[in-house]
């Protein structure tokens, strides 16, 4: 049972009540539907117990203010889930928005925006808990061919608590934005972040997203994340999982218009016991899309990677052209790699592969290092680093790639 | 001060390939080994880097008073190797720039951070020298280059590492005209009383540009003989064939 | 995910599936010399051990795996679930030689007289492989084939033989491979098997001809449960051949086969399958060999018919240097659809294994690959490679895959790539524009995308595969 489920009255006793009727149903739902169970084909070689919430509580409202700020983009910061910064001037055609601002100045839009249950690859009882609890959130609406850099973070401090973080963007128009989020532990202490994402990209416009996941090795997170793309819009999702020692993404990309695009990266180091657990699924609803996946570990210790992509392409949806590719680096004979790359086409006219790649360090590259003097050690890093970042390649995009991986200059 | 290699012997898989190597080469002498295919002469130069692949089953190699085959492979760059391969790695996702910093790094004292800005600055001054574009810099290590690029690209990795004993191994091979005059000139350019160069070619052609002092010809996994600039045109002439009626030991 | 109703054009095959659907339009004889009657319970096993005069061990096996098989669910979860269509009460378990339910050669629909036309095959087979005769005497054909195999000391007999006459060599093996309660249709063969080979090749014998399960034909040999059991000893090597690209007729609906193979140290043992079941078919197959050090198991898989078969060959790599591979085609037409895929099981260091798998989609036939790879942590030096294409050659066919590779430990490669496409329009172009009609332009092509498989195929069958794939292809495209 969920102790602090019942909690989400406290949380929206300020919410119009059509939220709150939305939390309700949300939670009534939650407690009617089954928790995963490792016969689900989306659980195969996961673990189930991880998503337990059962021993966390609501994180509290927290005082100190960690949040780095940048200023060459657009900052919004949150601590424990509750916003303590958001940017005061916006360029035209840009509205970011506090959800709980949103449900009061514009019940109507702020409806519509949260109508929809997001699409989940597996984790659809959390998907309903975080919609019962949701009372803060982000949202991002881009139109008129706007321009612009944001910068979410999330800095999350306790002990056993439960911290539920929602990111919504809408582009329009032509509109051109980089939104990059962060999720930082500002101690060492038992964290579960459960976040949602939702993107829906229309008319031209084009979203470049990265979350670079950063908790402390105790913490858990789980991440839904639905992405749309619409007539000649195009999506770039990045993910960087750097902490936890359990954490689990959901990615749901539709292709729902011709000329849509979504490319999904992922670059990981898992070490120590770690275990990632990547579900994707690139949905082609309708003809003409295109949609490509790079997701690249790098596993040392005694970690564990589960990757399932699953490409869907609908009866009908001719001319499409999806992609895949996983590779796994192995450094340790401890590490396990699972990868399960998934193909159903039901039409024809379709350009479509995946490839999965699992091996070692190659030894001649790391004779060719270490034959200009850098010591082993530091080769292998390099490899390993080198191996995760050529994942970016085809992104284009130096600000998201330094944002990845700070340390190449 | 020199490289000293003493009655060298070594097997790749089981088969003997250098079967009793002896070659001094002090410092400031540009020493050019030929011989036919299979003679052993990348061999050399692989052994001498100390690739795995490799069994020293006899023999001993003094670099400067050290001894060399105690030494691991990137504790014998450091203390002054360098081996421009035939066949250069590709390192994909690891840019040029850096590579080669943390190859400068791996150099400098304990505690001690390479200074960036100095570090540019030499960087794009060789790079000048050697005509490479400045986006070489941001490209994965080899990833993508031609053949020729790739030469090119050891030898920017030895003008920035000035080692003491470089070895390049066929490095004329895949080069063109152009490349190959560029190639050379760099090599040329870091000839000093303090630096040795052991070139490793079949061909004449890139003796002609860097010039060397002395030539040994490699066979069977041995020194059959040695001699100045002059052999080199012998061997032009009249090619591998008295070979044949050596009679060599070990062979 | 549920087959769309079939086009228009679709010929006599939708007829096919509706004759054989209503048993009553079939001349039968009155009474089977031995018949368990319908639907499974103990009875039945006892039934067929009397019959067979079975020792005792081989009835308490059957009645366990009877067991096994009552208490496992149906594989829904990640199977079809066109498998609930099998009414395991409506099938007889047993019927035995001579009493292969006849039919009258005018019942024979017209295109599978056609595909023998097509194919060539010999007037006495037509006859029994459409179910018109009940045995085809292959005696006098291969007597002199047998003979030779007898004195080299090979052993090549039924399975009720095999475990009669030669249980020293058949007990340590049987069921080793694959356990009965590896999954819910291996266990209903355990239960209740009939026919299929048993066969040992003595050390160091390399076989020059491929053994061919057509030596033994018998009704018994088509029947429904087949189980095979090879030994290959050590450095000893031999290809096995069943099936035939010819359609099969079956009254039966379900086929449930097991076969085990083992090839001890520095053996070799290739299995080449070619399955055409008729489309009423529920084709569920268990295949599963063991290779020891030095050794290697291959198995050349094509199934073309059936309504659905079930069927993921695999090989456990036991010893160092063991080779491991998997080579199948399907052809999936209209009402069809093929489950096939490989499992590669790797248990020593320096094992390797191999898949390559070519499937085509025609009409909305659906066809689909599920692999599994597992690579456990502790092994050196381990390869997998795999690749799965795809050829769609409709609008509504479909192809899915569903690999699961698991790998531990930083010395192995694994290596995965499937795609999918189709007949590309630039090549019809092409072709056509040298006058080849479109029709023979995309049996070039199509030919083109499973040739180097086909070429694994041996001589007999390759030619006669082409032919038949051609065929397939005829009844859609216009």
């Amino acid at each position: 049972m969920i102790q602090f489920l019942s909690q989400h009255h406290t949380l929206q006793e300020n919410a119009p009540e059509w939220f709150k009727q939305r939390s309700q149903e949300a939670c009534d739902l939650a407690n009617q539907t089954a928790a995963p169970s490792l016969l689900d084909e989306n659980w195969r070689f996961g673990s189930i117990n991880n998503s337990s919430l059962d021993s966390y509580k609501l994180a509290d409202k927290q005082d100190d203010d960690f949040a780095p700020i940048d200023e060459q983009a657009l900052n919004v910061c949150y601590s424990n889930g509750y916003p303590t910064k958001l940017p005061s001037s916006l360029p035209t055609g840009l509205q970011i928005v506090e959800l709980s601002d949103l449900i009061h100045s514009n019940p109507e839009q702020a409806q519509s925006i949260l109508a929809e249950i997001p699409h989940s690859l597996g984790s659809e009882q959390l998907t309903l808990i975080h919609r019962a609890m949701q009372s803060h959130g982000i949202i991002i609406i881009a139109k008129q061919e706007c321009q612009a850099q944001i910068n979410i973070h999330h800095s999350i401090k306790g002990d056993d608590c439960v911290v539920f973080p929602s990111t919504i963007i809408i582009a329009e128009d032509y509109a051109n934005i980089i939104v990059k989020e962060t999720w930082q532990s500002e101690d060492a202490g038992n964290q579960f972040a459960v976040g949602m994402l939702q993107i829906s990209a229309k008319q031209g416009a084009s979203i470049d997203y990265a979350l670079k996941q950063d908790l402390n090795i105790q913490s858990q997170s789980v991440q839904i994340q639905d992405l749309r793309a619409y007539d000649h819009a195009c999506i770039n999702h990045v993910t960087a999982q750097k902490g936890t020692k359990w954490t689990r993404q959901e990615t749901f990309a539709s292709m729902l218009a011709e000329e849509a695009q979504i490319k999904l990266y992922s670059a990981n180091f898992v070490a120590n016991t770690t275990k990632l657990d990547q579900r994707t699924k690139q949905w082609h609803a309708k003809p003409g899309a295109s949609s490509n996946l790079i997701y690249k570990n790098v596993l040392n210790d005694r970690a564990k990677t589960i990757f399932s992509g699953m490409i869907l392409v609908d009866q009908g949806a001719h001319q499409t052209s999806a992609y895949q590719s996983n590779r796994n680096l192995l450094l340790n004979d401890q590490a396990e790699a699972n990868s399960m790359p998934g193909l159903e086409i039901l039409a024809d006219g379709v350009q479509c592969s995946h490839g999965s790649a699992t091996s070692s360090l190659s030894d001649e590259e790391i004779f060719y290092l270490l034959s200009r003097g850098i010591p082993e050690d530091k080769a292998r890093h390099m490899i390993a680093q080198g191996f995760l970042k050529q994942s970016l390649n085809d992104l284009h995009n130096d600000n998201i790639v330094n944002f990845i991986f700070p340390e190449e200059v | 001060m020199s490289l000293i290699i003493k009655n060298l012997h070594a097997n790749v898989q089981g088969t003997p390939i250098l079967k009793g190597i002896n070659l001094e080469i002090p410092k400031g002498e540009v020493h050019a080994i030929m011989g036919p295919n299979g003679s052993g002469k990348s061999t050399l130069s692989k052994v001498l880097c100390g690739h795995p692949d490799y069994e020293i089953t006899q023999g001993e190699v003094w670099l400067d008073g050290q001894n060399l085959l105690e030494m691991g492979v990137d504790e014998r760059s450091r203390a002054g190797l360098f081996l421009a391969f035939q066949y250069p790695m590709e390192v994909p996702g690891v840019s040029n720039a850096n590579f080669l910093r943390a190859a400068m790094q791996a150099r400098m004292p304990e505690g001690e951070e390479l200074d960036a800005v100095s570090f540019y600055k030499t960087l794009y001054a060789k790079m000048d020298q050697l005509g490479m574009a400045r986006k070489f810099t941001s490209r994965a290590v080899n990833e993508g280059f031609s053949g020729g690029e790739k030469k090119r690209n050891e030898v920017l990795q030895m003008l920035l590492l000035e080692p003491s004993y470089a070895i390049l191994d066929e490095t004329d091979s895949g080069l063109d005209i152009d490349a190959l005059r560029i190639v050379s000139e760099g090599v040329n350019s870091m000839r000093s009383p303090f630096r040795s160069f052991l070139v490793i070619t079949h061909y004449k052609r890139l003796l002609d540009y860097i010039k060397p002092d002395v030539v040994h010809v490699l066979a069977h996994g041995q020194i059959v003989r040695t001699g100045g600039y002059e052999l080199v045109d012998e061997l032009e002439a009249q090619g591998y064939e008295f070979l044949k009626e050596l009679d060599l030991p070990n062979a | 995910m549920s087959d769309k109703p079939a086009p228009k054009e679709s010929t006599d095959k939708q007829a096919l599936l509706d004759l054989d659907r209503s048993i009553g339009n079939f001349s039968f004889p009155e009474r089977h010399k031995y018949d368990a009657g319908y639907g499974l319970s103990e009875q039945t096993i006892d039934y067929i051990c009397d019959v067979k005069n079975e020792p005792d061990w081989i009835r308490e096996f059957r009645k366990k795996a009877l067991q096994v098989f009552e208490s496992k669910p149906l594989p829904t979860h990640w199977a079809t679930k066109e498998i609930e269509k099998i009414d395991f009460d409506a099938i007889r378990y047993y019927l035995s030689d001579g009493e292969r339910p006849k039919r009258s050669w005018d019942d024979v629909p017209d295109d599978v007289k056609r595909t023998f036309e097509r194919l060539g095959v010999p007037e006495q087979e037509r006859q029994f492989l459409a179910g018109v005769e009940a045995q085809y005497d292959s005696e006098s054909a291969y007597s002199n084939i047998k003979e030779e195999l007898k004195s080299q000391g090979v052993i090549f007999v039924n399975s009720t033989e095999g475990l009669k006459e030669y249980p020293e060599i058949f007990k340590p093996w049987f069921g080793k491979v694959i356990p009965t309660g590896d999954n819910k249709f291996s266990a209903l063969n355990s239960a209740v098997f009939s026919g299929g080979s048993f066969i040992y090749v003595p050390k160091g014998l390399k076989l020059k001809h491929p053994l061919q399960a057509y030596f033994r034909i018998n009704s018994e040999n088509f029947g429904q449960f087949e189980r095979t059991l090879i030994i290959a000893d050590e450095g000893a090597e031999l290809m096995y051949m069943e099936g035939c690209t010819a359609p099969q007729f079956e009254t039966s609906t379900l086929h449930s086969a097991v076969v085990e193979l083992v090839a001890l140290k520095g053996a070799k043992i290739q299995y080449v399958t070619v399955q055409n079941w008729s489309s009423n078919v529920f084709n569920m197959v268990t295949k599963r060999g063991i290779a020891m050090e030095d050794a290697e198991i291959r198995w050349i898989d094509c199934n073309i018919g059936s309504g659905l078969t079930m069927k993921y060959p695999g090989v456990v790599l036991k010893g160092k240097r063991a080779r491991g591979e998997v080579i199948s085609i399907a052809i999936a037409n209209t009402g069809q659809h093929q489950d096939t895929g490989a499992k590669m099981i790797h248990a020593a260091d320096d094992t390797t294994s191999n898949v390559v798998s070519k499937s085509i989609s025609i009409g909305s036939g659906r066809s689909s690959y599920r692999g599994q790879v597992v690579i456990p942590r502790g092994l050196k030096g381990c390869k997998n490679n795999t690749e799965c294409d795809a050829l769609l050659l409709a609008a509504d066919s479909r192809t899915d895959t569903y690999p699961a590779i698991t790998v531990r430990g930083d010395k192995n490669v694994v290596q995965h790539e499937a795609s999918v496409s189709q007949v590309s329009e630039d090549m019809l172009f092409y072709m056509e524009q040298r006058g080849i009609p479109k029709a023979a332009a995309m049996s070039l092509a199509v030919n083109g995308f499973i040739n180097d498989l086909v070429q694994e195929f041996p001589m007999e069958y390759s030619v006669e595969l082409r032919r038949l794939i051609d065929l397939e292809m005829e009844d859609s495209i216009g």
